[in-house]
């Protein structure tokens, strides 16, 4: 299924599994719109994507110096991108917060001392920003007929999303999410707007190696581009069909 | 998921259960097509003669070995193996597609279905994948290496009237793929299940029209390109128990008259 022309929004896309998705969109031919909070990083995104791999097909990318959890920005991730491709085909929202920014602290909060200033950042990137992203392009999709958000929640263990001690707040974060994007999906499905969440056990990334996360699945990481080019499988199927909810784990073979 | 993994499947040997209609049959197509060798199996000679002929229009006749096979049977389930080893030297993928819905394909309460009919439905279901999926893992041991697809059901999740035989099967498969999965993963056989919704084939049609409403079902090819993504999943990675189900999309508008 050719994306020519086809456009891909990626919030936190300038790091961890959002710019892998970048790479692994941009091989598959989309245009790539990379999102994120330092201009250096997304630079950085950039240039991977204009030296990827030979593809004929290979288009110019837009980076954006926005925040998923102002609504002023997300409205112009959303103008900018049509104002330069006239379509939004594709949301990833990868940006996604595992404590507070700047912390220096090694371990974890338990629950009974966790400010509350940190659990209001966590549940701000994490869960409203995946609101405040999803909301903004879903009238432009829902005006298109046809479009795909692929929310990145988490597997916290071998069986699937649980509660995990010394992560109240991303935790809840995830769960939120789940629900938020089951109320959208139902909500918006009739438009052609399929809205899935991908569940991913421990990934490769900067996020996941600052926490002890990997030591439920036997110490085994998942390759970023290997999250990647599902999150690219999940948004090519032909439009009659949808995983629900894919949860993928590391193999330990 | 891609075509640079999908280029991984060339020369690879893939034995399809159930290949001779609905999902089996779709899947057979689709990894031939990709270049597998394949190793049809089906308890319906026709439907096996069926798709051979089809698919020696589209490939290489040596690359297919049809066996007429039934997945009750331990001795049928050591030849599926012992035949494609003799004939292809390696077992790659088993895809354990084979099932039956109902018997005579009649909706019954609990309360009246036989026990001969409770056991058929969890013969062919279940313990056709346990014998299946049991035949081929000494060769992929000794390979270090081998995936196994499994076809479960959404209804192997939540529990549907009248057909408490299928279900019953359904969940067991599931059951059974995540006891096998933590067996021999440190073998590099990697076991995942699928769960499709409704899927558009005979088995599917024996509930005969539906009234209410008409139920979206998912083409065949739908759950085959699962299966191949599934299949070509970089090794680092397996996934739990997806479910693949038909999105609906835009809704047609209706005409007066219409059904």
């Amino acid at each position: 299924m050719s994306a020519e022309g086809k456009v891909a929004i990626v919030t936190g896309g300038s790091s961890g599994i959002g710019q892998a998705a970048c790479i692994a969109l941009a091989n598959a031919g989309f245009h790539v719109v990379v999102i994120g909070t330092r201009r250096d990083r997304i630079n950085e995104t950039l240039n991977l994507l204009d030296n990827s791999v030979n593809n004929p097909l290979a288009r110019p990318h837009l980076g954006l110096t926005l925040n998923v959890t102002h609504e002023d920005d997300m409205q112009e991730m959303v103008v900018k991108t049509v104002e330069r491709f006239g379509r939004i085909d594709v949301l990833v929202a990868s940006a996604a917060r595992g404590k507070q920014s700047g912390s220096e602290r090694l371990m974890p909060h338990p629950t009974a001392s966790l400010p509350l200033e940190e659990w209001n950042e966590v549940l701000n990137v994490n869960l409203t920003g995946v609101f405040l992203s999803n909301r903004a392009v879903v009238p432009v999709m829902m005006q298109q007929g046809v479009g795909h958000i692929v929310n990145i929640c988490s597997s916290t263990t071998i069986h699937g999303l649980r509660g995990q001690a010394y992560a109240p707040a991303y935790c809840a974060s995830k769960f939120g999410m789940v629900g938020f994007t089951e109320a959208l999906a139902e909500e918006v499905g009739a438009y052609g707007i399929r809205v899935q969440a991908l569940f991913p056990g421990p990934v490769k990334t900067p996020l996941v190696e600052k926490t002890a996360l990997v030591r439920r699945f036997g110490g085994r990481y998942i390759n970023t581009a290997t999250i990647a080019q599902t999150i690219v499988h999940l948004v090519q199927q032909p439009p009659d069909a949808m995983m629900i909810h894919p949860h993928i784990l590391p193999f330990g073979g | 998921m891609g075509t640079e993994n999908e280029a991984v499947l060339e020369g690879k040997v893939s034995i399809i259960t159930g290949a001779g209609s609905g999902i089996g049959r779709a899947c057979a197509k689709l990894l031939f097509s990709k270049k597998s060798k394949v190793v049809l199996v089906d308890i319906n000679p026709d439907n096996l003669a069926h798709l051979a002929a089809e698919l020696k229009d589209i490939g290489d006749a040596n690359d297919i070995l049809s066996l007429p096979l039934n997945v009750c049977s331990e001795s049928d389930m050591a030849q599926m193996a012992s035949q494609t080893v003799a004939r292809f030297e390696r077992i790659d993928h088993l895809v354990a597609s084979a099932g039956i819905l109902r018997v005579d394909g009649v909706l019954k309460t609990t309360v009246e279905t036989s026990l001969e009919d409770w056991q058929k439905v969890i013969q062919t279901n279940l313990t056709g994948t346990f014998l299946s999926d049991r035949a081929v893992l000494p060769t992929m041991i000794a390979q270090k290496q081998g995936d196994i697809i499994n076809i479960s059901s959404v209804s192997g999740r939540q529990g549907r009237a009248f057909d408490a035989a299928y279900c019953a099967s359904k969940f067991g498969i599931i059951g059974l793929s995540e006891s096998l999965a933590e067996e021999v993963s440190s073998y590099g056989i990697r076991v995942q299940t699928l769960l499709p919704d409704a899927v558009d084939t005979p088995l599917w049609n024996q509930n005969g029209p539906q009234s209410i409403r008409a139920p979206h079902t998912l083409p065949p090819d739908r759950v085959a390109e699962c299966i191949l993504s599934m299949l070509t999943l970089p090794r680092d990675a397996f996934f739990l128990n997806p479910v693949i189900a038909p999105f609906k999309g835009r809704k047609k508008r209706r005409k007066g008259g219409d059904a």
